[in-house]
């Protein structure tokens, strides 16, 4: 039988602002396999879960489109899974960690058999050269952390995000996550103090020595 | 250190670099990267497609239906991300194919040119005699400095392409397009035959756009824009403005349409320029029959639009200005503007208009004139937010000029004004160097507190500290 088309609810202007309502009718035009209904989600979801892959992996990131066009096939593929309409947003996220876990799993395994060149930066010609430098040097180090210690850590340090949302996008309980935090900060740290692009970042004195 | 200043530095880490992505991510979604629904549109059409088949299936059953949309999907997977994954581009030297990593200077002989052919199909040709280098490759682009001479580049456009071009104190942004671009003896001039790019450093401050068909040349503070072909608009440039990028290479230049000027209404314009100017009587130099030509058709075009119940005459003078100023043809602006009446316009225009005028008499390089309008800007809209620009501008313009004390007064209004304006870090790091030029110790130290307060990480904390420093050591500011 076919179906007749429905208006999917445009995207709302900011992501605070959202109506609850709109994602249920978004989540029932998903499921319904609707004409339009991923571009609207996407017009809805994709600013907020960009920035979230932004955070995992950085700006200098040239996958992060194909991670995010992944997320998009994930999320129609697996909307029959979603039960609450209004968990879309958190289930939204954590699909966009799991995939970038997975390419980050993915890089871990390519670097150490060695089959395949280095991912390549991109240029991010709005920040300070500093910081660029500064940047490059965190995802550095990330790309040495546990993949397990490194998202969480990157979504509440970078992203804020309370203890109890990390968890939920990381998909980990309380305990774990708050245990992996501690982990991932003195990793962070011990690797950061000896990197020269970081130390003004990290210690005053370095600044007032120069 | 102890732990908590650790964590303070940290934490402003954090911040900035979560500040530094969100810029990136806002700058990328201005810039259309996302498209508006974040989804590539290969997705889009693979996605309907998809959609269309799953429909009548579904009446099948499900298993059916679910095996075909996973294998679909898994499908679909496999051909956007062969499609778009993104590998680095290699480049082809002579014979040679230099790596990523090691990437060469570029010197080419007096008697031949130096190709580089990438392998997205993009190619930069330093011609004879000149010289750079291949900064960076990646899978966007790369990035070239042209220390000295002349290139001819082809950059194929793609959606994620993003070449830089540096020459001298100025950065070129291509996203794809064909393009001359020459750098002597602290000129700038670049020829642009097809597409777009952004053009930005020194005078340039933010950047400025040039289209196809157009050519911009910075040379002594001057900025042009004119069309190509230089059939317009090449009366009030230097005669070194004739030594544009093809005669430069002697190479075969791609055939390109010059912007169209219309020729109507000579008698019109030749009236317009005629008239004196009311503020600055003998500044303007006669323009050439081309520049009056192009002035003429655009009065003609702008003309037979003009509001009903105007005089016809200063509407059409009114705009002229605003028009080439669109055009980027600064120089030509200024005139036009300069025969409507500087004083008269400062007066009259809005905020926004008052903003370009001030602009164009910058570009143009007639600082006292943009001194006016900025200034008259600032009287006249206190409140509006391009206020803070033109505070900005004054005291950039009074620094310029060696008037430290009056740049200083004017960049501690807008820190003053508009502490948490978007040029207040550098506002904050002019005043700095406007006090230190006026040997001002007091006023110094206070600026370069204030700076490391506000800026512990900026470009002048380094200065800051050097005069703090100093201070407690008792020798005087730098």
């Amino acid at each position: 039988m076919d179906r007749v088309l429905r208006l999917v609810p445009a995207a709302a202007p900011s992501e605070g602002g959202r109506d609850q309502a709109d994602d249920a009718r978004l989540v029932a035009a998903l499921k319904a396999r609707e004409p339009g209904a991923v571009e609207a989600l996407m017009r809805r979801y994709g600013s907020h879960l960009r920035r979230v892959l932004t955070r995992v992996l950085g700006s200098d990131d040239t996958e992060t489109p194909d991670v995010l066009q992944e997320v998009a096939v994930i999320a129609w593929q697996s909307i029959g899974r979603l039960s609450d309409p209004l968990a879309l947003k958190a289930w939204l996220t954590q699909i966009a960690v799991f995939t970038a876990r997975g390419l980050i799993r993915r890089r871990h395994r390519q670097r150490w058999l060695a089959f395949f060149e280095e991912v390549p930066e991109r240029s991010v010609p709005w920040a300070s050269p500093e910081m660029q430098e500064a940047a490059r040097a965190v995802y550095r180090i990330f790309d040495r952390m546990p993949v397990d210690e490194r998202i969480p850590f990157a979504l509440r340090m970078l992203d804020g995000l309370e203890l109890e949302a990390t968890a939920e996008a990381c998909g980990m309980s309380l305990a774990t996550v708050r245990r992996r935090l501690v982990r991932a900060e003195r990793r962070f740290h011990k690797m950061a103090r000896q990197c020269d692009a970081l130390l003004p970042w990290l210690d005053e004195l370095a600044g007032e020595r120069k | 250190m102890n732990g908590l200043e650790r964590e303070a530095g940290a934490a402003r880490l954090w911040q900035a670099l979560a500040q530094a992505q969100d810029a990136a991510l806002e700058a990328e979604e201005v810039a259309g990267a996302a498209a508006g629904s974040n989804l590539h549109p290969n997705l889009h059409r693979n996605l309907d497609r998809m959609m269309a088949r799953s429909r009548p299936r579904r009446r099948l059953g499900r298993l059916p239906f679910a095996l075909a949309m996973a294998a679909g999907a898994v499908a679909l997977v496999l051909v956007v991300s062969s499609a778009t994954r993104k590998h680095t581009l290699s480049v082809q030297l002579g014979a040679s194919s230099p790596r990523a990593e090691a990437l060469p200077s570029l010197v080419a002989d007096a008697r031949s040119d130096l190709p580089l052919r990438f392998s997205d199909g993009s190619t930069v040709t330093f011609r004879a005699g000149s010289s750079g280098q291949l900064q960076k490759l990646n899978s966007a682009g790369a990035e070239l400095v042209l220390a000295r001479g002349t290139l001819q580049a082809h950059v194929i456009h793609a959606a994620t392409t993003s070449w830089i071009l540096h020459a001298g104190p100025y950065r070129v942004r291509v996203t794809g397009t064909r393009f001359g671009l020459s750098w002597r003896s602290e000129r700038l001039d670049l020829s642009l035959y097809e597409g777009s790019v952004v053009v930005d450093g020194a005078v340039l401050g933010a950047g400025v756009p040039v289209r196809a068909g157009q050519r911009l040349t910075v040379a002594a503070g001057v900025v042009r824009i004119e069309p190509l072909g230089g059939s317009a608009t090449v009366a009030l440039a230097s005669p070194t403005a004739h030594d544009g990028v093809d005669r430069q290479t002697g190479a075969a230049r791609p055939v390109v349409e010059p912007l169209p000027i219309p020729t109507a209404d000579v008698p019109a314009a030749t009236a317009a320029v005629q008239q004196a100017d009311e503020d600055a009587p003998g500044l303007a130099p006669a323009p050439s029959h081309a520049v009056r030509a192009a002035a003429a058709g655009v009065r003609g075009a702008q003309h037979r639009r003009s509001l009903a119940g105007r005089s016809a005459g200063h509407a059409a003078r009114d705009e002229e200005w605003l028009v080439l100023a669109d055009r980027g043809a600064y120089p030509e602006a200024l005139e036009a503007a300069k025969r409507s009446g500087w004083s008269s316009l400062c007066r009259r225009l809005d905020a926004r208009r008052l903003l370009m005028l001030a602009d164009v008499a910058r570009y143009a390089g007639a600082p006292t004139l943009a001194h006016r309008a900025f200034q008259g800007l600032v009287k006249r809209f206190p409140d509006d937010r391009l206020a803070a620009d033109a505070v900005f501008s004054l005291g950039r313009l009074a620094f310029e000029r060696g008037q430290p004390g009056e740049a200083a007064r004017w960049f501690r209004r807008y820190v003053s004004d508009w502490p948490r304006g978007p040029l207040a870090e550098q506002a904050a790091g002019r005043l700095l160097e406007s006090t230190i030029r006026l040997q001002d110790p007091d006023a110094t130290h206070a600026a370069a507190r204030a700076y490391l307060a506000r800026a512990p990480h900026g470009a002048q904390a380094g200065l800051a500290r050097g005069v703090l420093a100093d201070a407690a050591d008792g020798s005087p500011a730098p």
